[in-house]
């Protein structure tokens, strides 16, 4: 029993121990993440260069879209992408052995041609079918290949890409039309970029109209609205505050730039990756390290991007699971970084975070609470104890998702109604209440599966968006 | 102090920092909405003046009065939005003379040489509404300043400050720019292209790095200065590739029987891009004699040649689009994928691909 209850003890001091490490490093990132905000606001309402950004000297872009079984919607996120504001870009859309009729979709709304394959194969990729070019839109290439997955697409993309810069989208995400204009100023700026990652936004109870957000709402179903908050905290603090540390892992899949040269130097994506932004994000990181490359790889906040969350319990479920599953994965493939000087602030700060904050952070809270429970009911701690530790772990919750609704508020102002404004702030009370536990449950589901040695992604249910020919 | 003590006074903290940021929110939110309202106000109260000085009926001094009822940024972006207007130089001199004697203006020069950035962003944001030839030395440091938004604007300011030697500067420091900074100067050397043009000719004969030199050609494109024709033509030759491919792009804007000639020996180049430079320049001269050539370059072994050498083909016309037609049977396979992916284009889409 004695053995028993000081195990318990020190069980509860090393997750407090923990607790407190893991909560002062958010609050370092909450505090960088003001000097970047207030730098990026003394540029981004500038007009000069406003100005230099309606020029056609920016570099070119292509944007990379891979599609599987979007008939429905293929063809006005394809317009979409045609008519962002950016005077040099192209359009490579690459139909990834879709079941649906995508393909005949794109044939009848672009009037495609077969063209020629005319590009090198450097990356690896599942077999071309053909290679098409729209008559009436010069902007746009589309490839037809077998399925190979989600980076299988995005290779073959890489390789028929005529710019230096590319930008992988899903063909689901809206992109808001002066984002590219936005995501190009850190080159006007002279910086040596190898990744730009931009902000992810939830488009649920928005209103679309012809593949543009006209007006933000905050979802009133409590899943999507917690997701609401949560991404405002991960994109305007969470990611700002890595800048400063220059340990970015990572560039979101449905929105982030790259520069193409250093994606083929690393032989593009990785096909069995179920995360491939994040397995990205850090072999650049390792190649630019290996080659004494100065290129950096900032997160900027103001390009938005817009994504459907999951709406139900089940499709959360199967995503967040997926992403833990892709973190573990990487974090596994590259533990030799972990601790290494060598990977600089990617070896030292930003991998072990990820390992010990993000990857085992459900594993410590249910072994938290667990701990508590069974120090509770054996006496050894303090019921008042527990109840203002809880409180304290909530509270801390709720003060880092407010903070990034004050950032919201002061910088980007985007839901414009007083309602969604409250609507924020319950969401962010409440998140600590249900959603949270919720999550661990599915992260350490990820674990699971992982002993398991499952893989692959799982089916995504779709709402779609609201509004006139979304 | 036990531990429970101290996770009580953090609760009792957080608590606190909760209600205070839920405060802090809404008070924001209604202050937002009341100086924005008051912000409307006062540029609409601009607005009448701004319209009469502009149509000769009233005096830009009634112009500056309104805008110091604005607030410090405001006024600050309102002068420079005036700037970017397209009216008669006489008139941004005038206001900036009405502006100059105005507090906010001069506590804005004031922050040329502070330490903020942003301070100096300001300084120079404001020499470009206010500055004068007297203003050179205060505008010099910030042309070099070590933030690249600080240079941006200082750039900006080169066209009121109107000064030979800080013109001079600029060229020389072109090709360590920025692309902002570079875009920048650009178009303010456009303006003031007559004390750009002796610095610029002198660069591009000098014997400068390869880097350099194509900088230089980039902004002569852009300047396309007839009394530069020569020089970039004689860079054509240049040991470089990297200066040969810009020389040939710069030719695209000096239309000139030596341009086409001097553009033609480059399809013989032994560097690809430098190649494809040249076939795009001759498309947009729409240099109806390269079309035997151009039909060549359709069987080159770089997939860029053939692509630019296509597009060309297809900018010259009829004749031109009847070579792509004849290449669509050519026993060479490049040349016929290539013929057949251009055949399928619009007009409109040639043109834009073309100049991409």
């Amino acid at each position: 029993m004695h053995t028993l209850s000081q195990a318990l003890v020190g069980l509860d001091w090393a997750i407090l121990f923990y607790f407190i490490l893991l909560n002062s490093f958010y609050a370092l990132l909450l505090l960088l993440s003001f000097p970047e905000l207030w730098t990026h606001f003394q540029l981004a309402d500038d007009k000069y260069l406003a100005r230099v950004l309606s020029t056609d000297s920016l570099p070119p872009i292509s944007v990379l879209v891979p599609a599987f079984n979007e008939e429905v919607s293929i063809a006005s996120s394809v317009l979409s992408f045609l008519t962002l504001e950016y005077p040099r870009h192209e359009v490579v859309l690459v139909n990834d052995g879709s079941t649906d009729r995508t393909m005949e979709a794109l044939v009848r709304h672009f009037d495609l041609y077969e063209a020629p394959p005319a590009f090198p194969r450097i990356i690896p990729c599942a077999n071309i079918r053909a290679v098409y070019r729209s008559r009436t839109h010069s902007k746009l290439l589309v490839i037809d290949k077998e399925n190979g997955g989600k980076a299988d697409a995005l290779n073959a993309a890489i390789n028929a890409a005529r710019f230096p810069y590319v930008i992988s989208c899903d063909a689901d995400t809206l992109i808001e039309p002066d984002a590219l204009l936005r995501l190009a100023r850190p080159f006007l700026l002279g910086r040596d970029i190898a990744a730009i990652g931009g902000t992810i936004r939830v488009v649920n109870a928005c209103t679309v109209e012809f593949g543009r957000v006209v007006e933000a709402r905050v979802d009133k179903r409590w899943l999507a609205g917690c997701q609401t908050v949560e991404y405002l905290r991960a994109f305007l603090f969470g990611r700002l505050g890595w800048n400063r540390i220059g340990g970015n892992l990572i560039i979101s899949g449905a929105f982030g730039l790259f520069a193409r040269q250093y994606l083929l130097a690393i032989g593009g994506y990785q096909t069995g990756n179920v995360t491939e932004d994040m397995d990205l994000a850090v072999r650049l990181h390792i190649y630019l390290r290996e080659h004494k490359i100065k290129a950096v790889m900032p997160f900027i906040p103001d390009p938005v991007a817009w994504t459907e969350v999951p709406a139900s319990l089940t499709t959360l479920h199967r995503q967040r699971e997926r992403w833990h599953r892709g973190l573990i994965g990487t974090v596994w493939e590259r533990r030799g970084m972990l601790f290494n000087p060598r990977y600089g602030a990617v070896g030292m700060v930003a991998l072990p975070f990820f390992a010990f904050g993000e990857m085992l952070a459900p594993i410590v809270e249910v072994v938290g609470y667990l701990g508590l429970i069974l120090g509770l009911f054996f006496g050894v701690v303090d019921r008042s104890f527990a109840l203002v530790f809880l409180a304290v772990a909530i509270g801390y919750g709720i003060l880092l998702s407010l903070w990034a609704i004050v950032l919201e508020e002061v910088t980007f102002r985007r839901y414009n109604v007083r309602s969604d404004l409250w609507r924020l702030l319950f969401y962010a009370v409440i998140e600590g209440f249900g959603y949270r536990q919720l999550t661990v449950y599915y992260r350490l589901h990820a674990f699971w599966k992982v002993f398991r040695g499952e893989r692959g992604w799982g089916a995504m249910h779709r709402e779609g968006f609201s509004g006139p020919a979304a | 102090m036990s531990l429970l003590v101290v996770l009580g006074v953090i609760a009792a903290v957080q608590a606190l920092f909760v209600v205070l940021l839920m405060i802090f929110i809404f008070l924001r939110r209604e202050r937002l909405l009341r100086s924005g309202e008051r912000l409307r106000g006062a540029r609409l109260k601009v607005n009448d003046p701004l319209r009469e000085w502009l149509i000769g009926t009233g005096t830009v001094r009634r112009v500056a009065d309104a805008l110091r009822d604005m607030p410090f940024d405001a006024a600050l972006a309102f002068g420079a939005e005036l700037h970017d207007m397209r009216v008669a130089r006489s008139l941004h001199a005038s206001f900036g003379a009405a502006l100059r004697p105005d507090p906010w203006v001069e506590w804005a020069l004031s922050g040329s040489s502070s330490w903020r950035w942003w301070r100096r962003l300001d300084a120079a944001r404001a020499l470009g509404i206010v500055g004068t030839l007297a203003d050179a030395d205060r505008l010099r440091p910030l042309l070099a300043d070590s933030h690249a938004a600080v240079r941006l604007a200082a750039a900006q300011a080169l066209v009121a400050v109107d000064d030979p030697d800080l013109v001079a500067l600029a060229v020389s420091q072109y090709p360590k720019e920025a692309l902002a900074v570079r875009l920048f100067l650009t178009s303010t050397l456009k303006v003031a292209w007559r004390l750009a043009e002796g610095p610029l000719s002198a660069s591009l004969e000098s014997h400068e790095s390869p880097d350099d030199l194509a900088a230089w050609l980039s902004l002569a494109e852009s300047l396309a200065l007839p009394s530069l024709r020569c020089t970039i033509t004689d860079l054509v030759t240049h040991p470089s590739p990297e200066v040969r491919a810009r020389a040939a792009r710069a030719l695209r804007r000096y239309p000139h029987a030596d341009s086409v000639k001097a553009l033609m020996r480059l399809l013989d180049d032994p560097q690809d891009f430098v190649r494809a430079a040249a076939a795009q320049a001759l498309g947009v001269l729409r240099a109806e004699a390269a079309q035997p050539l151009l039909e060549r370059g359709l069987t080159d072994r770089a997939w860029w040649v053939r692509f630019r050498s296509a597009l060309a083909l297809a900018l010259l016309g009829e004749s031109g689009r009847a070579a792509l037609r004849r290449s669509r049977q050519s026993p060479d396979r490049f040349a016929r994928e290539m013929a057949e992916m251009t055949s399928g284009l619009s007009d409109g889409a040639v043109l834009e691909l073309a100049d991409a």
